[in-house]
């Protein structure tokens, strides 16, 4: 099947099995690696992306499902200055996580800010609630997420 | 190796008169809407699905929602965070709290409010809460349109009632005056079972009586579990409730859970129990 949509910025033209797993064409047929297959259930949320300007899970999105939408992986993501917002303001909280989902977090991050540049405790750890990785030190998190979000209005 | 199974044939109607009458040539199809129910438990590589499916959510009328004085009505296609996106003001509070706790923020943009409404073999969160408060759908097939009460959706032993080559278009939720609105779920839809468990809650109280009430459970499997001679015992009751009235709602809650037909754990009935006597509580606060 002949699936034409936007990635990264880039339109592109795939030639796919309708039934694969976003997840697998991005790691295998564009080398995109940030986005992991962890549960393949949508559940741990580690292979988030966005689509369609909103964030899901990439393994639960079926190719035929592409047609004409709009992908951003975290590595075009990674070179935006929204990410470097969140990259410092997480790292000046002294956040630390064990980077397997570090990208799927800063997406998710991402998404929280554009709606909401100011989350209060409960609706930043609403928003992660979708991100099973226990690495994380919640405290500092949930500090980093408000400091990104200081950074962020400041710089725009 | 596993092998892999052949391809499916996709289809993405774009309005519907092409959806229906697409499905109406093949009602085998697959009815494809946000894909977080029917994916939910594959693991392998390349997803399972059948010879034909058609995908819903680029159908235009499907993703429109409008308002009128004395109603909602959303679009089977939208998914569930834009339903939240109508608003914590307008929607009914219940409906916000129970959509809220859907999935994950991720799954909440794919999954799609007729999807989960449409899951066959089990009641999915909203549903005993749109029963209670009233909500109908809409039901097309090509040469054809109905509205029904959500709950007629599905028979007593939760046989859906769609048709041949109908698909639910629209859902229809009327704006009325719940003064008193909770939804607590226990558990993970994820792991579903024993110690899930929904309680839905609605009731209107003027001058300090209870004009109307309803309660319901879900994540009881295909069923939900409302039980209308408790409403009409609470219902005329000044508020707060006194402890005897209190005490008998419970025993009759009890009764019944014991007598139907669903199969529920204690640790269900207990926390069944629980959350009428707070729902009770919570009457007097207003
Ligand atoms: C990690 C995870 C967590 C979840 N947590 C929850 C939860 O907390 N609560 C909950 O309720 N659900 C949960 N779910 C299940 C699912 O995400 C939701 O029920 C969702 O709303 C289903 O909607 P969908 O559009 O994805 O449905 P789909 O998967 O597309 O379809 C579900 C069924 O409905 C049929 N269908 C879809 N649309 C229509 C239509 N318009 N007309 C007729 N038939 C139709 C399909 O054929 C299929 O049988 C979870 C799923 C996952 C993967």
């Amino acid at each position: 099947m002949n699936i034409r949509f936007t990635l990264n910025g880039q339109d592109v033209l795939i030639d796919v099995e309708p039934e694969r797993r976003v997840l697998n064409i991005l790691r295998e047929d564009f080398g995109y690696f940030h986005a992991r297959g962890t549960c393949y259930t949508g559940e741990c949320g580690a292979c988030t992306i966005f689509f369609n300007g909103e964030i899901a899970p990439s393994c639960l999105i079926p190719a035929f499902t592409l047609r004409e939408s709009k992908v951003i992986t975290f590595e075009w993501f990674s070179e935006t200055e929204d990410c470097q917002d969140i990259i410092k303001g997480l790292a000046d909280a002294g956040y630390e996580s064990c980077k397997y989902c570090t990208p799927a977090r800063i997406l998710v991050i991402h998404a929280l800010l554009e709606n909401n540049p100011r989350p209060d405790e409960d609706e930043i750890l609403r928003a992660l609630s979708g991100m099973r990785c226990y690495c994380s030190d919640y405290t500092s998190l949930i500090e980093g997420v408000k400091n990104a979000g200081l950074i962020r209005n400041r710089r725009r | 190796m596993i092998e892999k199974s052949k391809s499916p044939h996709t289809y993405s109607p774009e309005n519907l008169g092409d959806l229906l009458s697409l499905y109406k040539s093949m009602p085998d199809a697959l009815v494809y809407g946000g894909g977080t129910y029917i994916l939910k438990n594959q693991k392998r590589e390349f997803l399972s699905l059948p010879e034909n499916v058609i995908y819903l959510k680029r159908v235009e009328e499907l993703n429109r929602i409008s308002r009128t004085e004395r109603f909602l009505e959303i679009g089977s296609s939208i998914s569930i965070n834009r339903v939240l996106s109508i608003g914590k003001h307008i929607l009914p509070a219940a409906l916000y709290n129970c959509l809220l706790g859907v999935g994950t923020p991720g799954i909440r943009n794919l999954a799609t409010l007729g999807g989960n409404i449409c899951v066959r073999d089990r009641r999915m969160d909203t549903f005993p809460l749109l029963h209670l408060l009233d909500a109908r759908v809409e039901l097309r097939k090509a040469g054809g349109s109905r509205w029904i009460q959500i709950n007629r959706l599905f028979d007593s032993e939760g046989k859906a009632s769609l048709q041949p080559g109908e698909i639910l278009t629209r859902i229809r939720i009327p704006f009325d005056e719940w003064n008193v609105q909770v939804y607590h779920k226990l558990g993970s839809r994820a792991r579903e079972g024993e110690t899930t468990l929904s309680f839905c809650g609605l009731a209107k109280t003027q001058k300090g009586v209870i004009n109307d009430i309803r309660i319901a459970y879900g994540c009881l499997g295909k069923q939900i579990l409302r039980n209308r001679e408790i409403e009409a015992e609470l219902s005329g009751l000044k508020v707060p409730i006194n402890i005897k009235d209190t005490a008998s709602a419970m025993e009759l809650l009890k009764e019944n859970m014991d007598k139907i037909g669903i199969a529920i754990s204690n640790f269900q009935k207990k926390r069944a129990v629980s959350f009428l006597r707070l729902f009770l509580l919570r009457l007097a606060e207003v």
